[in-house]
């Protein structure tokens, strides 16, 4: 595999089986720690130990231990963007990551980690590296690998180098016309509704419902600070009226902030930590870290923010 | 010695030194309705719309002065007789006489327009402490409307600084004091901000408070929003000269949004001053962390 990547090259493969996975993925390390390049490995238990009996340990090859489905996207993100930055400030020429991403195959909604995937290309576009994310075609619903095709400028088919993809899309617009799928909560009438409400009495309101939860007390604080985030967004940056709604079971808090406006200029804000700033997109960058799962909804009503503490909802 | 916080009432609390196994109460802070019950240290603002409402709340306070042999002083910023506005606390004139107690009229006293000089009076103040104390009064209790000398910029910047100095004096000395402010006169906005370098409040409205705490410390308490942030800075920018170092215990700090801790760090930035911020709750910590901030450092609680 020879290719010399103008920066980021985010490319994906998708695999029938084992074999297939590795006659990719080993040359595809081989190459790379044979230049001086280090590798990342992020994959669940079950293909590391794969992975670790055909590659070995070898110098530059670092293993990621677990899987990132317990990760926030924003967090996954902002932790790769550390790693491959300090790996090329150490001398790296460059940089290759093959991992496997979460989607509801192997357990995680996919909502978020569409939008880690569209956000990755832009977030890490200045870096000069590749990642290959890796996708069974044996446990990964079909309308996840339409979004896989959607959201990587490169494919790889088994056992040969990454092309250029025709049906990639810029991320921007496809994470702004995707509205987060309902929230099974946001059937039922809102336990708390608020029109306007200043930040501060956002925060109350809320801690009091979360009173009635047996969510960890130090995950109520970081929620109370995002919920209070989200509405200062809805009231500097969009357009009155400002709704909150909320939402609560035994171990779920479910809040939405919606107001008039077009949502934020930049609809990855949330999740660059790089450009988090100058955009103003602070508000978002911490709600993402924030919360255990945020969605956003660009529609004919307005701009909508949905944020979750606790884990997924139930079935 | 460190400082710890006791319930009293909803929103009060006090603020004490711990010398050994006991507790020294060094102040109280909170919301308050009343002026009843202050004892030294403790720094009241009393924001009114009322100014005939005073007199009654100046009376309470000073009779209990009075009950604690100290010195009491009432500055009125109205143009009657002060000592007839103060008759309930009876015999005025006697008390005078003997030098328990001093009526004034504030405009007669100052100059009008004029910023109030720092130096000046810090000297005036902790002289008379010093010859009160002499004397054998326990201690120096104040009431004062200030409303006259903070209606100017320029004297609304003074008097925030000097607030800002004489709170830290009143950690050091025996002084007791309410200072009036008229929210009507000032507006709200300024009045909010001589609110927010006191201890004790009577506005509830006001949202975040940064006042002097034991061992040179500060203390932030309440809740700083978004909106509140520039503030916050401005209070920063006219701390009175602290030196290299300025700790804030913000232990008591119900929240802060991002935006006051970035005020902060960029604060510490431009200053250089190394401002670090103690007993700081998980959050904070985990906020600052998100922020990268570079220039603050962050102790968590023990």
């Amino acid at each position: 595999m020879s290719m010399n990547p103008p920066d980021y090259v985010h490319t994906a493969l998708v695999y029938r089986t084992d074999s297939e996975l590795l006659d990719t993925v080993v040359p595809f390390a081989q190459d790379a720690l044979a230049a001086d390049e280090p590798v990342v490995a992020a994959f669940g238990d079950g293909t590391t130990a794969m992975l670790r009996e055909a590659l070995g340990e070898q110098n530059g090859l670092i293993y990621f231990a677990g899987s990132m489905s317990g990760l926030r996207p924003a967090t996954s993100l902002r932790n790769f963007r550390s790693l491959f930055e300090q790996l090329l400030a150490d001398g790296a020429p460059s940089f290759r990551a093959v991992g496997e991403v979460p989607h509801p195959g192997i357990g995680s909604a996919w909502d978020p980690w569409f939008r880690y995937e569209a956000a990755a290309t832009r977030v890490l576009e200045d870096l000069a590296g590749w990642s290959m994310c890796c996708y069974d075609e044996r446990s990964t619903p079909d309308e996840v690998l339409d979004d896989v095709a959607l959201t990587h400028p490169y494919l790889t088919a088994p056992g040969s180098s990454p092309q250029a993809n025709e049906r990639f899309e810029p991320a921007e617009r496809l994470v702004s016309s995707r509205p987060a799928p309902l929230d099974p909560l946001e059937e039922h009438p809102p336990a708390l509704e608020l029109l306007d409400p200043t930040p501060a009495a956002a925060r109350r309101a809320v801690a009091q419902l979360a009173e009635g939860t047996g969510i960890d007390p130090s995950d109520v604080a970081d929620f109370l600070v995002a919920a209070s985030e989200a509405v200062t967004n809805a009231t500097l940056h969009g357009r009155a009226p400002v709704e909150l709604q909320a939402w609560s079971t035994r171990d779920r808090l479910v809040v939405c902030v919606r107001d008039r406006g077009a949502g934020p200029v930049n609809p990855l804000a949330g999740l660059d930590p790089v450009r988090r700033a100058t955009l103003g997109g602070f508000g978002l960058w911490l709600i993402e870290q924030l919360c255990s799962q945020v969605g956003y909804r660009y529609d004919e009503h307005g701009f909508t923010v949905r944020l979750t503490a606790g884990g997924p909802p139930q079935p | 010695v460190i400082d710890t916080s006791l319930p009293r009432g909803r929103e009060e609390h006090l603020i004490c030194l711990r010398v050994g196994a006991t507790l020294r109460v060094l102040r109280s802070c909170g919301v308050t309705h009343t002026a009843a019950g202050m004892g030294p240290g403790d720094h009241l603002c009393w924001t009114y719309d009322d100014r005939d409402s005073l007199p009654a709340v100046a009376v309470e306070f000073l009779a209990e002065g009075i009950a604690r042999r100290e010195k009491v002083l009432y500055f009125s910023s109205g143009s009657a007789d002060p000592r007839e506005e103060i008759s309930a606390l009876g015999a005025v004139d006697d008390l005078i006489e003997s030098g328990v107690l001093g009526a004034h009229l504030l405009p007669s006293v100052a100059t009008p327009g004029k910023a109030i000089d720092i130096a000046e009076q810090d000297s005036a103040w902790t002289g008379m402490l010093t010859e009160a104390l002499d004397a054998g009064f326990t201690g120096v209790r104040v009431f004062v409307d200030s409303t006259p000398l903070t209606r100017t910029p320029e004297q609304h910047d003074a008097f925030l600084r000097w607030e800002q100095h004489f709170d830290r004096r009143m950690t050091e000395m025996p002084f007791t004091g309410v200072c009036a402010f008229s929210s009507r006169e000032l507006g709200i906005e300024a009045a909010t901000a001589l609110a927010r370098v006191h201890p004790l409040v009577r506005d509830p409205a006001v949202s975040f408070r940064l006042f002097a705490g034991d061992d040179g410390a500060l203390v932030l308490t309440g809740e700083v929003g978004a909106e509140d942030s520039l503030a916050l800075e401005q209070l920063f920018e006219r701390l009175p000269d602290t030196g290299e170092a300025v700790a804030v215990d913000v232990g008591d700090l119900r929240f802060i949004a991002h935006q006051g801790l970035l005020a902060l760090d960029r604060h510490a930035a431009t200053t250089g001053r190394v401002v670090t911020l103690r007993h700081a709750s998980k959050v904070v910590r985990r906020l600052s962390e998100l922020l990268a901030l570079q220039s603050i450092q962050i102790e968590g609680r023990p």
